[in-house]
C-alpha cells in the first residue's frame, strides 16, 4: 500500500464524514427546510460553512490499495486500471478471467 | 438378504450388493433407515419387510437410495418424491466455477437423497457477468486494451415437505463440507399456527405504546432518526436566539 500524501487526505476525509456525517445532516435538513423562517435557515447555513473540508463527502476520492492512483480505478477491488490487469492475468482476483465470445 | 430388482432408475453396484447383503445379517440397518426418514407415514423410505420362511423382498429404489452406501455417487442422484408439495426451503448455490458447481450440486442432491428429504432438479436461474475493459498498458496506448469478465453461474434448489429438523441437519451437512468456491444461501419457510396475525397485530401494540422503534427510553437509533431529531434540536436553539435578536433590536429601537 503506498502512502503518499494523496492518500493520507482521503484516509482523514473518509474519517472526518465519517464522524460529522449526522450533524451536517441535521444542519442541512434546517438549512434546505422550505417551511422554516429564513433566520432560522439563514444561521444553520451560516453554521454549515463553518465545518471543515475533510467533513465534506465531496473530498472523498477511490484511490487505488496498491498505488494510490487516483485515476481509472476500478471501485470492486479499489485497484487502478493497470494493477488490476497484473492481479487479474497472475489469478490473484477471484473468478476473473479473460474474457473472449 | 434382499433379491436384486432390476428397475430402471439406478442399478446397485457391486459394493453396493455386498453392503446390503452385510447389512441385511444385521438388524442395526433397518434401524437406521428409519431414524433417517423424513416422515414416519412414508412407506416407500421403510425398508421391506421380511417375513418368514418366504423369497426376500425386492430391494425398493426408495429404500435403496436412503442407505449410506459407498460407491452410489458413481450413479445419477435418486429424487425422493415429494409426498405433498410442500416447499419447506430453498438451496441457492452459487460460484464463479462451473466444474466447482456442478459438483457441488451432484454431492447435495446425493446428501438429500441419503436424508430422504424431497428435492427438485436443479434449475439454472440466469448467468451474472461482469465485462471489464482495461489498457493494457500503465501509460498512454488506449489503442491496445483488454477485455476480462467474472461470471457468476447459479442454480437453485427447492425442498419439499421434510420436517423443520431434518431440513437443518440437511443445511449443516452441506455447510459442514462446504466446497471452496461455491457459496450456498439458504431461504426456509415454516408454517405459523393459525391466529399468528392476531398475536402480530398485539406485538405491534404493545411496542408503540413503550414508544415505538425508539425503544422505552425514547432514544433515536438509525441515522435518519438522529438525523431528525439533531435538527428539531437546531430548529428550537435557532428560534431561539432569533426571537433574542429580534427583542434586542426592537429595544434598541425604541430607546
Amino acid at each position: 500500500m503506498s502512502k503518499n500524501i494523496r492518500v493520507l487526505r482521503d484516509i482523514k476525509a473518509r474519517n472526518g464524514v465519517n464522524a460529522h456525517e449526522i450533524t451536517r445532516r441535521a444542519y442541512l435538513y434546517v438549512a434546505r427546510n422550505q417551511t422554516l423562517p429564513p433566520s432560522v435557515r439563514y444561521q444553520a447555513q451560516l453554521q454549515l460553512n463553518t465545518f471543515g473540508r475533510y467533513t465534506r463527502p465531496s473530498t472523498v476520492k477511490n484511490r487505488c490499495s496498491e498505488t494510490g492512483r487516483g485515476r481509472g480505478i476500478i471501485g470492486e477491488f479499489a485497484l487502478s486500471r493497470y494493477q488490476f490487469r497484473l492481479k487479474a492475468l497472475a489469478g490473484e482476483l477471484p473468478g476473473v478471467v479473460k474474457a473472449s465470445w | 438378504m434382499y433379491s436384486l430388482s432390476t428397475s430402471r432408475l439406478a442399478r446397485p453396484c457391486r459394493s453396493a450388493l455386498a453392503f446390503v447383503s452385510r447389512s441385511a445379517r444385521t438388524p442395526l440397518a433397518r434401524v437406521r433407515a428409519q431414524s433417517t426418514t423424513s416422515i414416519s407415514q412414508n412407506p416407500s423410505s421403510h425398508p421391506p419387510p421380511i417375513a418368514q420362511n418366504e423369497q426376500p423382498p425386492a430391494l425398493t429404489e426408495p429404500f435403496f437410495a436412503s442407505q449410506i452406501v459407498h460407491g452410489r455417487s458413481l450413479l445419477k442422484p435418486y429424487h425422493h418424491p415429494p409426498t405433498h408439495h410442500i416447499p419447506v426451503a430453498l438451496l441457492h448455490f452459487r460460484s464463479h466455477h462451473l466444474n466447482l458447481l456442478n459438483l457441488y450440486m451432484h454431492f447435495a442432491q446425493h446428501a438429500a437423497a441419503a436424508l430422504a428429504v424431497p428435492v427438485t432438479n436443479p434449475a439454472s436461474l440466469p448467468t451474472q457477468r461482469r465485462l471489464w475493459t482495461v489498457i493494457k498498458g500503465p501509460f498512454v496506448h488506449k489503442k491496445a486494451q483488454e477485455n476480462f469478465e467474472r461470471k457468476t453461474h447459479k442454480r437453485v434448489v427447492k425442498v419439499y415437505d421434510a420436517d423443520q429438523g431434518v431440513v437443518d441437519k440437511l443445511v449443516a451437512y452441506l455447510e459442514h463440507h462446504e466446497l471452496a468456491g461455491v457459496g450456498l444461501r439458504v431461504v426456509r419457510w415454516h408454517r405459523a399456527p393459525v391466529g399468528v396475525g392476531a398475536l402480530t397485530m398485539e406485538a405491534m401494540k404493545g411496542q408503540l405504546r413503550r414508544g415505538g422503534a425508539e425503544g422505552r427510553k425514547g432514544e433515536a437509533v438509525t441515522t435518519g432518526q438522529k438525523v431528525k431529531k439533531l435538527g428539531e434540536r437546531i430548529v428550537a436553539e435557532e428560534t431561539k436566539a432569533a426571537k433574542a435578536k429580534e427583542e434586542a433590536g426592537d429595544a434598541a429601537k425604541k430607546s
